[in-house]
């Protein structure tokens, strides 16, 4: 199902970062950077063990994971349904294409001080702008999806007498699938960019405003562990999403494009 | 000259009389509004078909077979005239035919015999679906292959299931339109003994559409032939040969030649 790992990629997929950090650090100790704004790395692992200590890390790291996953399964549950009634209904997409194009054009960060002035400084802007980021490409390509279903497929349900709600669940969802996951996937890491940037906007809790903290309070080490904790949230999830398409798409193999 | 031909087959085919008429298409049109204005697919097509018989529809390509097909399935609108199926209107798709296309159209996601259990599995209960699909993937010889996924099957394979996701739904009438089509000789000819087998153990009614004249020998009892632009019955044959049928027999290159006589004549 999942594919045989090769490690000699994986290699060096982790040498080269690592490399980078060794040479970052030795000429920090050399004293050639500014450690105002580039801390030697092990001085940066040494904040990121003082914060985890202290709690600062998980509490802003929790707070963070908490509004992208509100933000995210509310998105979900407008976009994709919604998706596919506009996937079939064709003609209405003529009537909103224009205006779906328009929007995708402003970032979410552009809306951040509307929202503030509508909805306040604490979770509902926040998750305003994640629900903002994620919803075109899910919806997006959700349409894309069940546009693009295969209309002899449609016909074998046809044939076969499915009501048009199963005709919906067992021929619609299934072919968009893939294109759906794309969606979810590309949504995701838009609502991890913009929640950060939500965060630090309206500084109250969670990875971005710790960032922020850190600048205020001169601390660029804490910054720096805020910074890659955020690559590597992103990361992470990225690489579970994968993993469920696999699994939840064993069928994908057939594609020959997809050589990941 | 259609319905001429049709009443003079009558007569040449007094096995099937006394049989109850499953099929029967009256005067079947089909016209087609295209960029182009308006072509007519199908001109005043009659014909009939008995319960448990093997009937096929030959004719060179773009005669309008498949067309006719997916009327008889529900598919498509007839522009006038009638399909009765046991001597009620075909509306549209029914629970008492099913069709088999010319490709496969099997569901990329779903495994060998979830693909066979596609049409019954919302209707029936779970021991029903469990003992059909069974059944089917016995008919069509898959057992070994229920879990694969339908990128690991060969073309004839695909074609196998396809036939069992149609037995599966427990139709009087089986529709195939060209279903051996895209494979290979031996592949269609190994494929035309386990349908013959198929329907000698099932009974059930049968109409294909090919446009192989020898395909249409060895399988059928009663051939129709159509002529091209606009689609017509030309002639309605009976075949009263023995199963299996010896492609090399004097009697099967006969009817062989005059079939192709017969569907040149108009070329």
């Amino acid at each position: 199902m999942v594919k045989k790992i090769d490690y000699t990629i994986v290699l060096k997929g982790v040498a080269f970062p690592l490399l980078l950090i060794l040479v970052w650090e030795i000429t920090a100790r050399l004293g050639y950077l500014n450690a105002l704004f580039l801390p030697a790395p092990s001085k940066i692992g040494y904040a990121f063990v003082q914060m985890v200590a202290d709690g600062s890390w998980a509490v802003n790291l929790l707070a963070s994971m908490k509004r992208l996953a509100y933000g995210f399964l509310i998105t979900v549950c407008l976009a994709v349904p919604l998706g596919i009634v506009v996937g079939r209904a064709r003609s209405f997409q003529h009537w909103i294409s224009p205006t779906l194009s328009f929007l995708q054009q402003i970032p979410p960060i552009a809306w951040i001080p509307i929202f503030i002035l509508a909805l306040g400084i604490y979770e509902a802007p926040k998750i305003a702008v994640i629900i903002y980021a994620a919803f075109f490409p899910v919806f997006l390509n959700t349409v894309q999806g069940v546009n693009s279903v295969d209309p002899k497929l449609v016909e074998v349900g046809r044939a076969y007498m499915l009501s048009s709600l199963r005709m919906i669940q067992r021929v619609y969802i299934p072919s968009a699938g893939m294109s759906i996951f794309v969606g979810l996937r590309l949504g995701l890491s838009n609502c991890w960019r913009a929640l950060v940037m939500a965060e630090m906007i309206t500084r109250t809790t969670g990875i971005g405003a710790q960032i922020w903290e850190g600048r205020d309070l001169m601390q660029p080490d804490r910054i720096f562990v805020a910074v890659f904790t955020i690559g590597v949230v992103g990361l992470i999830i990225d690489i579970i999403l994968k993993r469920m398409e696999h699994r939840f798409m064993p069928w994908k193999k057939k594609y020959p494009e997809d050589k990941r | 000259m259609s319905t001429n031909t049709n009443n003079s087959n009558k007569k040449r085919n007094p096995e099937n009389s006394n049989k109850e008429i499953l099929i029967q298409v009256n005067n079947i049109s089909k016209t087609f509004t295209s960029n182009w204005g308006k072509v007519q697919a199908l001109r005043n097509l009659t014909f009939s078909c008995h319960r448990g018989e093997f009937v096929t529809i030959v004719g060179p390509s773009g005669c309008g077979k498949t067309t006719l097909l997916r009327i008889i399935a529900g598919l498509e609108r007839q522009t006038t005239g009638e399909v009765l199926f046991k001597g009620s209107q075909v509306l549209g798709p029914g629970h008492d035919r099913a069709i088999v296309f010319q490709e496969p159209r099997l569901f990329p996601w779903l495994t060998v015999e979830q693909n066979i259990a596609f049409g019954i599995r919302d209707s029936r209960s779970k021991q029903e679906v469990e003992s059909l699909t069974d059944k089917s993937l016995a008919l069509v010889g898959l057992k070994d292959f229920r879990q694969a996924y339908p990128h690991e099957l060969s073309g004839g394979m695909a074609q196998r299931v396809a036939i069992g996701r149609a037995l599966a739904f427990e139709p009087a009438a089986l529709l195939l339109d060209e279903p051996f089509s895209s494979l290979d000789v031996s592949t269609r000819a190994r494929l035309q003994g386990e349908l013959l087998e198929l329907w000698h153990k099932t009974g059930k009614t049968i109409i294909l559409v090919t446009h192989n004249i020898a395909e249409a020998l060895v399988l059928s009892q009663k051939i129709i032939i159509m002529s091209p632009a606009p689609g017509s019955v030309k002639e309605v044959l009976a075949i009263d040969l023995p199963y299996p049928r010896e492609q090399n027999s004097p009697a099967f290159q006969e009817r062989k030649e005059y079939i192709h006589k017969n569907i040149g004549a108009k070329h």
